[in-house]
């Protein structure tokens, strides 16, 4: 009885991956956009570790990273090329395979690959840029304007 | 924060009518999609400046500098006459050739006069036109109905100036100047990628000199007559330079130029 509940155990949880991978549509919004050195086509761990042409960026060719928000995770991806560009819209869908983020931009025949650099559960992005936040601000306050310096001297 | 931009199609053509959901701003890498307003820019006076290089780098395209520059004067028939200045580098600083009274028959005796000479003070001289295009307060109108243009005919070269590029291009951006760049040479260098970036960073267009002076015209007018402004709330509320850009939200057919950024002094 115990390997049968096992074994459904294990089934169930496989065929979440699995439905995880293939691609269930889910939706975000992209709420950061920047262009950042193009990582090279074949850029992994062991070509990192390797130290061969991997190990460095490709740099004068700019791609675009972006910061992608979904109710419960926010991810950081990254174009594999300079026309890797998505519409900022309100709503971006996409689907997750292994691990790659798909993006179909409108009418286009094929779906986008994008790397994912970084993944984080909503609530602690959230508390990191209320900390940034507050961080900010106290620098503005504790900077003395130019009237008080004046006033020092 | 307020920004004037300007929207293309895919082949290039200025878009008449856009509405304020076809784009975002990124502003310091944050996207803001909610504006205070937009609106078509009000633009009723442009205001023009040509720097010309007549230095002995580009000394054989000379005569042909001239011609395009009064081709540029009669063609920008909308411009009121007191509104063009004509500016010059050859020495260690650049000379202003006419300022308010450049007729035609009149600047081309002046621009046919003026010296040749050696040195290449470009991004002097940029900075320079970039505070004859200033207004003077209390005596122009506001900057907000006064579009103000500088026409850059030159190699991109700089041999002898005290500013950098850098600092050239940012008395641009700070005074709402607009680049448009001429390129003098067929082969690209250094000088013509410079002139290229200092376009895109002023939100101006360049160009080579054998485009032609209507084609340069006629994006300047095009630029003056359907422009568009958005004002918006500053995501990130740190004082130094905000790189902006505005970027498409579902039509990436779209391009828009704007100029590359702003500093905010104080932070808020």
């Amino acid at each position: 009885m115990k390997r049968i509940l096992w074994l459904a155990v294990v089934i169930a949880s496989l065929s979440a991956m699995v439905v995880a991978q293939s691609g269930v549509q889910r939706q975000g919004t992209i709420v950061r956009m920047r262009m950042t050195d193009c990582m090279p086509a074949d850029h992994g761990f062991m070509a990192m570790m390797s130290g061969g042409a991997a190990a460095h960026v490709e740099t004068g060719v700019q791609c675009p990273e972006y910061v992608l928000v979904t109710d419960e995770v926010v991810y950081a991806i990254s174009g594999k090329t300079s026309d890797d560009l998505l519409p900022l819209a309100e709503s971006t869908y996409f689907r997750l395979q292994k691990n790659e983020m798909l993006i179909r931009v409108d009418d286009a025949p094929k779906e986008s690959h994008f790397r994912i650099k970084a993944m984080m559960m909503r609530s602690d992005w959230e508390r990191s840029q209320s900390l940034q936040m507050a961080e900010a601000n106290a620098t503005i306050n504790r900077a003395p304007d130019s009237e008080t310096i004046q006033q020092r001297h | 924060m307020q920004l004037t931009f300007s929207a293309t199609d895919q082949n290039d053509r200025i878009v008449a009518t856009l509405n304020a959901s076809d784009f975002a701003v990124v502003d310091k890498d944050l996207i803001v999609r909610n504006f205070r307003s937009f609106r078509r820019a009000e633009y009723t006076r442009l205001d023009v400046a040509i720097l010309l290089d007549n230095s002995t780098s580009i000394a054989p395209r000379f005569q042909q500098e001239i011609a395009q520059t009064l081709n540029l004067l009669s063609e920008t028939s909308g411009v009121p006459e007191e509104s063009i200045s004509i500016v010059s580098f050859n020495g260690a600083q650049p000379a202003v050739i006419c300022q308010g009274n450049c007729r035609e028959e009149q600047a081309a005796k002046l621009v046919s006069a003026s010296a040749q000479g050696a040195m290449t003070p470009l991004f002097d001289s940029l900075a320079f036109t970039a505070e004859l295009l200033a207004p003077t307060p209390g005596l122009q109108m506001p900057d907000s109905k006064v579009r103000k243009v500088v026409i850059v005919i030159s190699d991109g070269e700089d041999t002898i100036s005290r500013r950098s590029a850098g600092e050239a291009v940012s008395a641009l951006v700070a005074n709402d100047v607009y680049a448009y760049t001429l390129y003098v040479n067929k082969a690209a260098t250094r000088g013509g990628m410079f002139l290229e970036k200092l376009a895109y960073a002023t939100g101006g267009q360049s160009f080579r000199l054998n485009d032609g002076a209507s084609v340069v015209a006629d994006a300047i007018l095009a630029d003056f007559r359907a422009s568009y402004q958005v004002t918006y709330r500053v995501p990130d509320s740190s004082a130094g330079f905000h790189n902006v850009r505005i970027l498409p939200t579902h039509n990436l057919n779209l391009h828009f130029r704007c100029r590359q950024g702003y500093v905010d002094p104080s932070g808020r």
